[in-house]
């Protein structure tokens, strides 16, 4: 139940950190969205429940913060999740060069939805932001996946340990 | 059971990928209402956001100040605030004179808006997601709310485009999505200003029979009631015809610093006096 309770404040301190700290490191060109690893981490290592309930309410909190309307980022992580649960029993998630693939494959599954969702909503095209902003972001956040989620696994043991045990060879 | 075992999690997956594909259409075609629950999220994630961020913009500012330019940081922060009051003096001078030439002609027609200012500090910015905004320390409490304009000595800056009851988010005039009436000061030529992102903005529908040149003013022509005619919006730094098609590509520089937004004035336009 604490797992339940704490959650929101955890993900919406994880989004403001987001938006703010790792713009001075890049002189405010970008932001590193941990929040993608995040969701990837719910969906190799947490069950459908919990992790699908992390996945909706960090979509939320993403939507609230951004400013954009209430389904943009809930939609998008939840499609991420759906694929890191459904891909995980099949594979050897614990590989730091498959977390870092499988968090850049993800990464340009939701720069290419970003950019799908605001043409449909706005109708204004973002292809060059994707390469210019997104791409250069995408990378560093692949490059320290596999560390996040070596912090992610301590910090789970506060709530139990896994939900779901990982494959191993 | 209501699903079978076997295919429950894509069951499950596909249903509430709907609901959220609901959720988000539901989202885009009322983007005036702001739920209690967005508003509470926006409403605690700004002091949050100030939390992290004061500490760091001070360390910034030392360094800026004591350390790079010991004494002159001062000087020129001030001459610069100086020079854009009087640039923006200026132009309004400018503007009022060609307003009475008109007025003179069209024997005392007034503009009848008539709209109060409440100011507001810079709590957050978010330039780098889908939407280009900024948030400030006034909300629905204040008297603020959709739509508004939002100023700063130097220029416009945007349109507040979501309150909760203290913050509320404003969409910068560098976002794509952000369109505004507006004239080129020196030949009264009306177009479309959208934001261009990394470029500043765009003057759209200007035809190429029109003569614009780089360093032309640009203010808002108060046709589409949301900016009050005359404010100032940024000034033309290219002006292209050699594209095809009918009309011109001109660049235009927003006046606004939005790298150096500290304090804003929201316009407040009561809503009959727009009507």
């Amino acid at each position: 139940m604490i797992y339940y309770l704490t959650l929101p404040l955890c993900l919406l301190l994880l989004v403001v950190i987001q938006h703010t700290v790792p713009g001075v490191f890049l002189l405010n060109s970008g932001t590193v969205e941990m929040s993608l690893i995040v969701v990837i981490y719910a969906g190799f290592r947490l069950g459908m429940i919990k992790g699908g309930v992390l996945t909706l309410m960090l979509g939320f909190i993403m939507d609230c913060i951004t400013g954009v309307p209430s389904g943009f980022y809930i939609l998008i992580y939840f499609a991420i999740f759906s694929l890191s649960f459904l891909v995980a029993p099949r594979i050897y998630a614990e590989n730091a060069v498959f977390i870092i693939l499988m968090t850049f494959v993800c990464g340009l599954l939701e720069g290419a939805l970003i950019m799908v969702f605001n043409y449909l909503l706005y109708g204004t095209h973002l292809f060059y932001d994707i390469f210019r902003f997104f791409l250069p972001q995408l990378i560093v956040v692949s490059a320290i996946s596999p560390v996040f989620f070596k912090f992610l696994d301590r910090f789970g043991i506060f709530y139990g340990g896994y939900a779901r045990p990982v494959r191993r060879i | 059971m209501l699903f079978p075992r076997k295919n429950r999690p894509v069951i499950i997956i596909s249903l509430v990928a709907l609901l959220t594909v609901v959720l988000l259409i539901y989202g885009a075609r009322h983007p005036s209402e702001s739920g209690f629950l967005r508003k509470l999220v926006l409403e605690t994630s700004a002091p949050l956001d100030h939390f992290f961020r004061a500490p760091i913009n001070a360390v910034q500012q030392v360094w800026q100040r004591h350390i790079f330019l010991i004494g002159l940081g001062d000087d020129n922060r001030r001459l610069r605030k100086e020079n854009d009051q009087l640039t923006n003096q200026v132009v309004q001078y400018r503007e009022a004179y060609y307003e009475s030439l008109r007025l003179q002609k069209l024997l005392g027609l007034r503009d009848g808006l008539k709209f109060a200012t409440v100011p507001a500090r810079v709590i957050g910015s978010d330039q780098k997601s889908v939407l280009k905004t900024i948030l400030v320390n006034r909300g629905t409490a204040h008297g603020l709310r959709k739509d508004l304009p939002v100023i700063t000595d130097q220029g416009v800056v945007g349109r507040i485009i979501e309150t909760s009851w203290h913050v509320s988010r404003v969409l910068l005039l560098t976002d794509a999505n952000s369109n505004i009436d507006a004239l080129i000061q020196s030949n009264r030529v009306q177009g479309i200003l959208q934001g261009a992102d990394a470029t500043g903005c765009v003057l759209k529908y200007i035809p190429k029979t029109e003569d614009i040149k780089v360093g032309d003013v640009v203010l808002s022509s108060g046709l589409a009631l949301t900016f009050p005619k005359g404010l100032l919006l940024g000034v033309v730094t290219r002006a292209d015809k050699k594209d095809s098609g009918l009309f011109q590509k001109i660049d235009v520089t927003p006046a606004a610093d939005f790298s150096r937004l500290e304090e804003v004035l929201v316009l407040v336009i009561k809503q009959d006096a727009v009507k």
